[in-house]
C-alpha cells in the first residue's frame, strides 16, 4: 500500500465513530474466535497423541513378527527415471480405460461379431460353422424308418385287397341297418380265411354284435369258440365275449325247461290246463337250472359257464313265453299287449324275440301309431327283416276301414330293403286285393309262386285271387297241392268260394288268418 | 404343463426327431445358424433346434410351414391303412395289426410333433406382417393362421388331447 492508499485508509478510520454496541460485539467475536482455536487445538492434540500411540502399538506388534528386521536403504529402493514413471502410468491409464474385449461363447479364441447386434455371443468364423451343422443320425435314421414302416402298411394291405371289399360292403350294409347282407358279407370273409388265419377282433364283434341283435346266438357262440379258447375267454377283455356265451346258455337252458313245461301248448294241443302252465312258467323266474335239465347237445356250450356259476333261467323269455301261451289261449288282445310291454321294459338285448309280437298285437287293436312306433324301433335295427314290415302293413288292414294304399306303400318299403325275402309278397297281394286290384293281386301271387317257396297261406292266397280274378283252374290246383302234403284248404277260401262271404270279410276278420 | 410337454415329446420321439430333421433342413437351406442341435433335451425345446431367427418372410413361414407340412404327409400316410385295419374294416392277422399298430403310433407322434415353436411364429407373423409384401401377405394368410392356432395348441399339449380323443372316437365306431 502506498503512501496516498495508506493515508486514505487512516482517514477514513478517523472518520467513523465508535458506538456503544460495536466495541462489545467485537469482543465477543475476539472471545469466541479464540475458544474455538483453543477447541481445535485441543482436539488436534488429542487425535495426534492418539494417532503417534497407534503408530508405536503398530510399530511394536510389526517388530514382534519380524524377527529381523530389515534395513531398507537408500540404494535398496528401485531408482526410476522421471520418463520410466510417467511411461508407466500412463499405461495403466490407458489399461483402465480400454473396453475389454468380448471372445466367442463357442470357440472362445476370436473376439465375437459385431455385424449381429451387440450382444451377439459369437464370432464370424463359428457363425459360419453353424450354418452348416450336421444333421443328427437320429433324425435321418427315424424317418427312414417311418418311409419304411409306409411302405410296409401298403405291402401288408396289398394281400387284403379282396377283403377290403368285401368288409367295406359289409360295413356300409351294417352302419345301414342291413344286418342280413352285413351278416353275410362277414361270414364271406371268415370263410376265405385259410385255417391258420383268424378274423381281427373288429370283424368278430361285428359279427357277434349283428347275430345277437337278430337273435342268432348260436351262430354268435360258433365264433366266438372257433377265435377263443377258454383261456382267452377268462381274460377280463374278453368278458363281453364270456358274456354272450353266458347269455346263449341261458337262453337254451330256458327255452328247454320251457318246452318242457308247455310242449303240448306249443305243438297245437288244447287239452291243457292254463293256469297250471302260466304258474309253472312263474316260477322259473329267479330260479337255476337243474343239472338234468341240460340236454346233451346243450352240454358242449354250458359246459364254461356251469363251472363258474349256475345257469339262471332267463327271465325275460319266461315272460316272453308267458305271453305266447296268452296268445295260443286267445286271451284279450289287450292283456297280451300289457305282457309284451312289460317284457319291453326289462331288457333292450333281447327286442329281436318280441318287437314284432307288439306290432303285430298292435295292428290286431287297430292302434297304428303304436305299430308304427314299434316298427320304428325295429327297422332301425335290422332293415331287411321283412316280419316288422308285413306286421305294419297288417295295423292298416285291421282298421275299421282297411288303408290299401298304406299297406302298399309299406310293402314297396319292405322291396327296397329286405332283399332275397319275399314273404312280405302276400300282404302285397292282400293290400291289392282289398283295393280291388284283381290284376296286380294276381301279377303278385304268381311271383310268389315262381319262388318255389310254398307255405300253406301262400297256397290259400293264391286259391282266393285265383277265385277273385276268375281263374277257378288255380283253385283246384292249390286244393290238390294242400292235400298231397295232408293240409286242407281254407275254410274260409271255399266259403268264399261258395259265396257265403264276402272277399273283405275273408281278408279282414279272424285276424285276417286266412 | 412343461413336464408334462416333456413327457409327452418323449413319448412321441420319433415324431420329434423327424421334425427337428425338417427344421435343421431348411435352417441349412437358409443360411441361418443353429446354435444347438440337440433334438431331444429335457427342456421346452425338445423337438426344436436352437436357431437364430429367420430374418425374411419367406424363410420365417418356410421354417413353420415345411417341418408342419412334411410331418403332416408322413403321418397321413402311415395312418392310412393302420385306421382302415384296426379301426374300420379289420382286415388282417397279428403281422398285421403290430405293423399297424406301430404305424398308427408313429402317425400320432408325427402329428402331436407336427407345430412349430410359438416363438418361430411369432417371429413368422412378425416378418410376413410387418416386412412382408402384399402377396405373401395374402397367400400365407391361409397357412399362418393355421400354424399360429397350431403352435398354441401344442404348447399346450392340445394336439395330443385331439389325438387321443380322435383315436378313441375311431375305437368306438
Amino acid at each position: 500500500m502506498d503512501d496516498f492508499e495508506k493515508d486514505e485508509f487512516d482517514n477514513e478510520n478517523d472518520n467513523v465513530e465508535p458506538t456503544d454496541d460495536a466495541i462489545p460485539k467485537d469482543e465477543k467475536l475476539n472471545e469466541e474466535l479464540e475458544n474455538l482455536k483453543e477447541t481445535f487445538q485441543s482436539e488436534l492434540d488429542k487425535a495426534t497423541a492418539q494417532a503417534e500411540a497407534e503408530d508405536i502399538e503398530d510399530a511394536k506388534e510389526k517388530d514382534e513378527d519380524e524377527e529381523e528386521p530389515v534395513e531398507i536403504s537408500e540404494s535398496d529402493l528401485p531408482i526410476q527415471e522421471l520418463d520410466e514413471i510417467t511411461q508407466q502410468e500412463d499405461d495403466e491409464h490407458t489399461d483402465a480405460e480400454a473396453p475389454e474385449v468380448n471372445l466367442c461363447e463357442c470357440c472362445g479364441e476370436n473376439p465375437v461379431s459385431e455385424n449381429f447386434g451387440e450382444d451377439y455371443p459369437y464370432c464370424d468364423n463359428c457363425r459360419e460353422l453353424m450354418k452348416k451343422y450336421p444333421l443328427r443320425a437320429s433324425g435321418i435314421i427315424m424317418a427312414v424308418v417311418m418311409v419304411i414302416f409306409v411302405g410296409l402298411t401298403f405291402y401288408f394291405s396289398m394281400d387284403y385287397v379282396d377283403d377290403y371289399s368285401v368288409l367295406l360292403d359289409a360295413g356300409i350294409a351294417y352302419d345301414s341297418g342291413k344286418l342280413t347282407t352285413a351278416m353275410t358279407d362277414y361270414s364271406t370273409y371268415i370263410s376265405s380265411l385259410s385255417m391258420n388265419e383268424k378274423p381281427s377282433r373288429k370283424v368278430i364283434n361285428k359279427l357277434i354284435d349283428g347275430y345277437t341283435v337278430m337273435g342268432y346266438y348260436g351262430d354268435a357262440a360258433d365264433i366266438i369258440k372257433d377265435n377263443f379258447d377258454e383261456n382267452a375267454l377268462s381274460k377280463p377283455w374278453n368278458a363281453k365275449y364270456q358274456k354272450v356265451l353266458d347269455d346263449y346258455t341261458s337262453l337254451t337252458t330256458t327255452y328247454y325247461k320251457i318246452t318242457e313245461i308247455m310242449g303240448d301248448v306249443l305243438n297245437g294241443s288244447t287239452d291243457y290246463d292254463y293256469d297250471k302252465v302260466m304258474a309253472e312258467l312263474d316260477s322259473l323266474i329267479g330260479k337255476t337250472a337243474d343239472d338234468e335239465t341240460t340236454t346233451e347237445s346243450d352240454e358242449a356250450t354250458t359246459e364254461s359257464a356251469e363251472k363258474t356259476q349256475p345257469v339262471v333261467y332267463n327271465e325275460v323269455f319266461v315272460e316272453y313265453y308267458k305271453y305266447v301261451l296268452m296268445s295260443l289261449h286267445n286271451e284279450p288282445l289287450e292283456e297280451q299287449m300289457v305282457q309284451l310291454q312289460k317284457v319291453d321294459s326289462m331288457d333292450d338285448d333281447l327286442e329281436w324275440i318280441y318287437l314284432t309280437n307288439i306290432i303285430g298285437v298292435a295292428a290286431k287293436l287297430g292302434n297304428t301309431e303304436l305299430a308304427e312306433k314299434y316298427f320304428n324301433r325295429c327297422i332301425s335295427v335290422n332293415k331287411e327283416d321283412s316280419s316288422p314290415y308285413i306286421a305294419y302293413a297288417n295295423a292298416f288292414r285291421f282298421t275299421e276301414t282297411p288303408d290299401a294304399d298304406k299297406m302298399i306303400e309299406i310293402c314297396n318299403e319292405a322291396a327296397a330293403n329286405v332283399g332275397s325275402d319275399t314273404t312280405y309278397l302276400n300282404t302285397l297281394a292282400i293290400a291289392y286285393l282289398l283295393k280291388e286290384d284283381g290284376k296286380n293281386a294276381m301279377a303278385t301271387m304268381e311271383q310268389v309262386m315262381s319262388t318255389g317257396s310254398y307255405t300253406v297261406q301262400g297256397c290259400n292266397l293264391y286259391a282266393l285271387t285265383s277265385l277273385y280274378v276268375g281263374e277257378d283252374d288255380n283253385y283246384g290246383e292249390m286244393k290238390t297241392l294242400l292235400e298231397n302234403y295232408n293240409f286242407e284248404i281254407s275254410k274260409l277260401v271255399t266259403q268264399y268260394k261258395n259265396g257265403k262271404i264276402s272277399l273283405a270279410e275273408v281278408l279282414t276278420d279272424n285276424g285276417g288268418d286266412i | 404343463m412343461t413336464v408334462l410337454y416333456i413327457i409327452i415329446k418323449y413319448i412321441t420321439f420319433p415324431g420329434a426327431l423327424v421334425r427337428c430333421m425338417w427344421e435343421q433342413i431348411i435352417c441349412r437351406i437358409c443360411g441361418v445358424p443353429v446354435e444347438d442341435n440337440r433334438y431331444l433335451r429335457s427342456d421346452e425345446m425338445i423337438s426344436h433346434i436352437d436357431h437364430e431367427l429367420m430374418p425374411t418372410p419367406r424363410g420365417s413361414f418356410a421354417l413353420c410351414f415345411v417341418p408342419a407340412f412334411m410331418n403332416a404327409i408322413l403321418a397321413a400316410l402311415l395312418a392310412m391303412t393302420p385306421i382302415l385295419n384296426l379301426f374300420y374294416l379289420g382286415v388282417g392277422g397279428i403281422k398285421t395289426d403290430v405293423v399297424s399298430i406301430l404305424a398308427y403310433w408313429f402317425a400320432c407322434s408325427l402329428f402331436i410333433n407336427s407345430y412349430p415353436l410359438v416363438e418361430d411364429v411369432i417371429n413368422m407373423w412378425d416378418k410376413v406382417y410387418k416386412h412382408g409384401n402384399i402377396f405373401q401377405k395374402i397367400f400365407y394368410a391361409p397357412g399362418a393362421f393355421f400354424l399360429y392356432v397350431g403352435a398354441y395348441l401344442e404348447k399346450y399339449c392340445l394336439t395330443t388331447v385331439i389325438v387321443i380323443v380322435c383315436t378313441v372316437l375311431l375305437i368306438l365306431k
